[in-house]
């Protein structure tokens, strides 16, 4: 019997319970579009969170906190050189801390951003963006961060009064002129550790470029970059001594290797791991959210299976139903020679077409389903906490890999629910079947 | 075409450990000849149904033997069974057997999709029985349109349309009026003459029977009486 001539059979059999077999399918594309969406939420946080990961800090970027030599407080000019050697390393960030800084500009002042001093050929390298402007050239000048305007508070007004319940600064108290090409004056202060008073020196320096704005937006950045040079100078000026080697090399606080891709990484840390140096990757946090949300989402699947299983209780039934039904024809045609391989067949075809259509409905409805959460749940939200809600945020997401699971676990489920009907089928005997006794 | 040798059968009733051995066919012997119109004869519960399910395959024998066509066919399983009975027998049931959802002519083709007949040339040989049956006009009938005759004469044709060496008929005339009845008997002497197909009928009807070219009588599970000229 051929494939076309058995469909032909499985066709006209479902056309005789048409309204039997549109439950069950129903029941199976409910049962299928449940785990869908179900799973699509752990897909999408999980989708979400990897994004804001890569947006907010690169993939590429190994953070060097230390070394094995807990006497040695920084990084030597030498520690630079050995970590550019190593094999796929494109850049090396070295960083030095102006400590604690305030910076003045008619009137108004931004207390303590972060403040460092930095090799901008590096910085280049690294992919520092700017959004206006250009890299310092000159000893005095430096680069703010896209917000550092927005830390501008006006001087002589009281905390209370100066700062809003979330932490900004007034929009009345703000400085409302553009800082960029702007001179302003750099106020470094020293606490020496043996108690003698406060030291403090000023710089006048010239912001001459402005980074560009974060991908996330509701990353606020208060930031100052400037030269080497410039840090030489306050400290000198603070007679601060411990950011140098006896040598009058420099000590760098903080150090950052940017391997070349994200592959590189791994090899990189091992080798960082081997010299002595103690180093973080964001790579190493993304991995342990991958575990966390593969846990989950597998959960969620499983969690949806069941309500493929309830859906496969009903497939169960209605191929039941049908064998009983069917067991005068199905006697007629084992008599005149069917083989009980071809009635099973015929059953397994059905109960699989059975599943197959709730499998593909159910996928398209779980697809609108979560286009219409991703689109109005934040609408709601937004409504509800009056907040706006992260772009990036992706509350349901249906990657081909979920269908395609989704669509496999109900096929097996209701193959593996129609098999006991069908086998049911080819055990119908004959001569009752043909006497109605069945 | 049949060779019974030593054929016994018996049923088992009831419960488990309450089982009771009704004994029905005691080492039955038969041969059929090829082309040759047999019947058999016997009291309701003689065992002649019983034996036309074993020679069909639908049973299988206590003891005994069974060839058909020279292929021994005891101790086969279900699927060797169904395959060998497409091939090889036509059967006609006296309740004629139709699946109601099926017209006339799906019906007759039936055999030929199991067998894998292309499409075309099953609706051909269709076409042809029923033109030898004469139901060509109720070809797209349902087997509850049709009378009892035109009935049995769609199972006849799908019977017949793999042209068998065999057709086994069980009481094919029992739900039939005697018209039908002797047109029936007609049709299938003209087979019998034209192919030289082998019919093994059972019934308790002495004018079906007379149609035999040899007349068997099963009494109490035994062959008891042969009437007719054996062929050679």
């Amino acid at each position: 019997m051929t494939f076309k001539d058995k469909w032909r059979f499985v066709q006209q059999n479902m056309k005789k319970n048409k309204v039997r077999v549109f439950m069950t399918i129903l029941a199976a594309a409910m049962g299928s579009c449940f785990l869908i969406v179900l799973a699509s939420v752990g897909f999408g946080l999980h989708d979400s969170l990897i994004k804001d990961e890569l947006e907010s800090r690169a993939v590429t970027k190994i953070d060097i906190y230390g070394t094995d030599d807990e006497e040695q407080l920084g990084f030597t000019t030498e520690n630079i050189a050995e970590l550019k050697q190593i094999e796929n390393v494109d850049a090396v960030r070295q960083i030095q801390s102006l400590g604690e800084t305030n910076f003045h500009l008619d009137g108004y002042t931004n207390e303590m951003p972060s403040a460092i001093a930095v090799d901008f050929e590096n910085e280049k390298q690294a992919g520092i963006e700017l959004g206006s402007g250009r890299l310092p050239e000159k000893e005095n000048e430096i680069v703010v961060s896209s917000d550092f305007a927005e830390f501008l508070g006006k001087d002589g007004v009281e905390d209370k009064d100066k700062f809003a319940e979330d932490g900004t600064i007034q929009s009345e108290y703000l400085y409302k002129e553009k800082v960029l090409n702007k001179e302003i004056e750099l106020e470094a202060s020293t606490f020496p550790e043996d108690g003698s008073e406060p030291r403090t020196a000023t710089e006048k320096v010239q912001i001459v470029g402005i980074e560009a704005a974060p991908a996330n937006e509701y990353i606020y950045t208060n930031s100052v970059k400037t030269t080497p040079e410039l840090k030489r100078t306050l400290d000198e000026a603070l007679n601060v001594t411990d950011s140098y080697t006896e040598q009058g090399d420099p000590l760098y606080d903080q150090v950052e290797v940017y391997a070349s891709n994200a592959e590189a990484v791994e090899p990189i840390l091992n080798s960082l791991d081997e010299k002595g140096y103690l180093a973080y990757s964001n790579l190493e946090e993304l991995k342990n959210i991958n575990i966390l949300f593969n846990v989950a989402k597998a959960g969620l699947i499983i969690v949806g299976t069941i309500a493929v299983l309830i859906a496969s209780i009903g497939i169960y039934n209605t191929m039941t139903m049908a064998v009983t039904e069917r067991a005068p024809d199905i006697g007629i045609m084992k008599a005149i020679g069917a083989n009980p391989k071809t009635i099973k067949q015929i059953f397994l075809m059905e109960s699989t077409f059975i599943g197959l259509a709730g499998a593909l409905i159910g996928t398209a409805v779980a697809y609108l389903i979560s286009f219409l959460v991703n689109v109005g749940v934040p609408l709601i939200l937004e409504q509800i906490f009056e907040e706006e809600i992260p772009a990036t945020l992706q509350l349901s997401s249906i990657p081909f890999l979920l269908a395609a699971i989704s669509i496999t676990i109900c096929l097996i489920v209701t193959i593996m629910s129609g098999s006991r009907p069908a086998k049911q089928a080819t055990n119908v005997d004959v001569l009752r079947a043909l006497r109605r006794e069945i | 075409m049949i060779t019974i040798k030593q054929v016994s059968h018996h049923y088992t009733m009831g419960k488990k450990a309450k089982e009771t051995i009704v004994p029905v066919l005691h080492g039955i012997d038969l041969h059929v000849e090829k082309g040759e119109i047999v019947s058999l004869i016997g009291k309701s519960g003689s065992g002649k149904s019983t034996l036309l399910h074993i020679i069909g395959g639908f049973i299988q024998p206590t003891s005994g033997q069974v060839e058909i066509n020279g292929t021994p066919i005891t101790g086969w399983n279900e699927g060797q069974l169904a395959d060998f009975r497409l091939q090889h027998i036509g059967y006609i049931f006296q309740n004629f057997q139709l699946i109601p959802s099926m017209t006339a002519a799906q019906n007759i083709e039936l055999p030929l999709i199991l067998n894998g007949t292309p499409k075309q040339k099953r609706q051909q040989k269709v076409e042809n029985i029923l033109r030898q049956v004469e139901l060509e006009a109720f070809s797209e009938h349902y087997p509850s349109e049709l009378s009892g005759g035109q009935q049995q004469r769609v199972a006849i044709a799908r019977a017949l349309i793999l042209d068998p060496p065999l057709i086994l008929a069980d009481e094919p005339t029992g739900s039939l009026d005697s018209d039908t009845e002797a047109e029936l008997l007609t049709l299938i002497r003209k087979l019998n003459k034209q192919n030289g197909i082998t019919f093994l009928i059972i019934t308790h009807d002495q004018e079906v029977a007379a149609i035999a070219d040899r007349q068997l009588e099963i009494r109490d599970g035994q062959m008891k009486k042969v009437k007719g000229v054996m062929p050679v």
